[in-house]
Parts: structure tokens; C-alpha cells; sequence
């Protein structure tokens, strides 16, 4: 081999391998990038999904919170009704007390013979209004009367003034003051509120009725 | 040879780039954003639908209670006097 011959075969390899490198070097590239963009796209699903699930917990949580404030709403309302049934009805009772008519009168001395008959014993204390006190004695015979006939002993009752009625009703008590039912008009309501705060609901709220 | 080297390595170079350019586009993806925007409008519109649906039953409420009020306050009056002797 010449010299001339020699040198172009080493420029002829020096260029195949230029070529080599170059091409292994674009394959490189296509290969690289072609990765990033698959890993990209794999990244950007992921993120997608993440996002979306994310946001569909979001939503749940907002609505959720959303429905459970109007709720507490709608509840409150209730509440609030309720509680103006049992302000009015007190308020009717402070009236009838007020007016002492007839019912009133008649009201109070069962309340008296009903505290009498919770109690077991014969000497008993009722503890009135002080407007209730005169009515009151004027009825206690016929109390008096009935509570021996549905006790089926003497009975025997004081009347005293209790300035912790101001509304009306009685609490009677033992004359020892060991035990007692209070059946004052404001004991009543209390109670009534404690028991028929589920029956003022459905009478309140059932449409149609 | 060595001008091949360099052109391959610039090649590379510009190939790492793009990758890298490509994995940034994800941080601020406009779709991401706009899928929140509209997960929030969406929202938005459900919370409005849900108000509304509870103030007609609000409103519904106070009806049918102002209707059956005095029948109520009737009811507790009456069972409040009653006294079972």
C-alpha cells in the first residue's frame, strides 16, 4: 500500500467513525428525549389523577359541610318553633293564673290532691302563690274531702305562701319538708318540655294535618 | 473525529435540555389549573343548588309550623292543666 492509498484509508475510517459517533449520538438524543416525553406523560397522568381524585374529596367535603350547615338550619328552626309553643303556652297559663276564674281555681286544687296522693303520708304542707293562698282555703274542705276518701285516712293540710311561684300551681311537701312534689305551673312546663318536646315536633312539622 | 465528538455532544446537549423543559411543563400545567378552576366552579354551583333546596324546605318548614302553632301551643296548654285524680 502506497502512501497516498494509506492516508486515504485512515480519512475514510476517521470519517466512518465521525459518522458512527454522530449516529449513535442522535440515537442517544431520540432515546433520551423519547424517555423524558414518556416519563412526562406518565408524570402529567399521575399528577392528573392525583389532582382529580383530590378535588372529588374536596367537593365531597365541601358539599358535605355545606348540607350539614343547612341542616343545623333547618334544625334550629325547628328549636326555635318549639321553643315559642312552650313561651306561649307558658304565657296562657300565667293568664289563666292571673284571671283566677273558675278553671283556675278548680286547676289548683287538683294539682293539690294529685300532690297529695304522689306523697304517702297525712299531714301535708301546700305551698301557693300568695293571690292563691284565699282560694285556697276556701276550697281546702272539699280538698280535704277527697283526699280522705282516695287516701282513706285524715288528712290533715296547712296553707303557706311560697314566693317562688309567681306564675301559679302548689308544691306540696310533708309537714317534716322531707319529701315533696313540686306541681307549680312552672315545674309543669319545665316537665313538659323534658316530655313532649318529640310530640310538639311531629304536631309541628307533619304538613297536611 | 473530534468535530464529530463535539457535534454529538451538542446533540446530547440539546437533547437533555428538551427533557428537562418537558419535566417543567408538568409543574405548571395550565390543564392542571384549569381542571381546579373548573372542580371549583363546579362546586360553587352545587353548594348554590343545595342552599336553595334547603331554604324552599326552610321556607316549607316555617309554613306547615305557623299552620299547626295553635294547635301546637293548644296541645302543651291542655296537657300541662291535665291532672289525673
Amino acid at each position: 500500500m502506497s502512501v497516498l492509498e494509506l492516508k486515504s484509508e485512515i480519512q475514510r475510517r476517521a470519517e466512518e467513525e465521525s459518522a458512527r459517533i454522530l449516529e449513535d449520538a442522535r440515537k442517544e438524543a431520540e432515546k433520551l428525549v423519547s424517555e423524558a416525553r414518556s416519563k412526562v406523560e406518565s408524570l402529567r397522568e399521575e399528577k392528573t389523577r392525583n389532582l382529580m381524585r383530590s378535588l372529588e374529596t374536596e367537593e365531597r367535603a365541601e358539599l358535605a359541610i355545606t348540607r350539614m350547615d343547612q341542616k343545623g338550619k333547618i334544625l334550629q328552626a325547628k328549636s326555635q318553633w318549639s321553643d315559642k309553643v312552650f313561651e306561649e303556652a307558658g304565657k296562657r297559663l300565667a293568664e289563666m293564673a292571673e284571671e283566677r276564674g273558675s278553671d283556675y281555681r278548680e286547676l289548683l286544687s287538683k294539682l293539690i290532691l294529685e300532690g297529695i296522693m304522689k306523697i304517702k303520708d297525712k299531714k301535708f304542707v301546700a305551698e301557693v302563690n300568695s293571690k292563691d293562698v284565699d282560694a285556697i282555703k276556701k276550697e281546702s274542705k272539699a280538698i280535704l274531702d277527697r283526699a280522705a276518701k282516695m287516701k282513706n285516712e285524715r288528712i290533715e293540710l296547712e296553707i303557706k305562701t311560697l314566693s317562688t311561684t309567681p306564675m301559679g300551681g302548689v308544691v306540696i311537701s310533708t309537714e317534716d319538708k322531707t319529701r315533696y312534689y313540686n306541681n307549680s305551673l312552672e315545674a309543669r312546663l319545665f316537665n313538659a318540655r323534658q316530655n313532649l318536646a318529640g310530640e310538639i315536633h311531629k304536631k309541628m312539622f307533619k304538613a297536611g294535618e | 473525529m473530534r468535530k464529530a465528538r463535539e457535534q454529538a455532544e451538542e446533540i446530547l446537549k440539546k437533547a437533555r435540555e428538551e427533557a428537562e423543559s418537558a419535566a417543567q411543563a408538568i409543574e405548571s400545567d395550565q390543564h392542571q389549573r384549569k381542571s381546579r378552576e373548573a372542580k371549583k366552579e363546579q362546586i360553587g354551583r352545587k353548594k348554590a343548588e343545595i342552599e336553595k333546596e334547603y331554604k324552599l324546605k326552610l321556607a316549607a318548614l316555617n309554613k306547615v309550623a305557623e299552620e299547626n302553632f295553635e294547635k301546637a301551643v293548644t296541645f302543651v296548654t291542655k296537657e300541662i292543666v291535665k291532672v289525673e285524680v
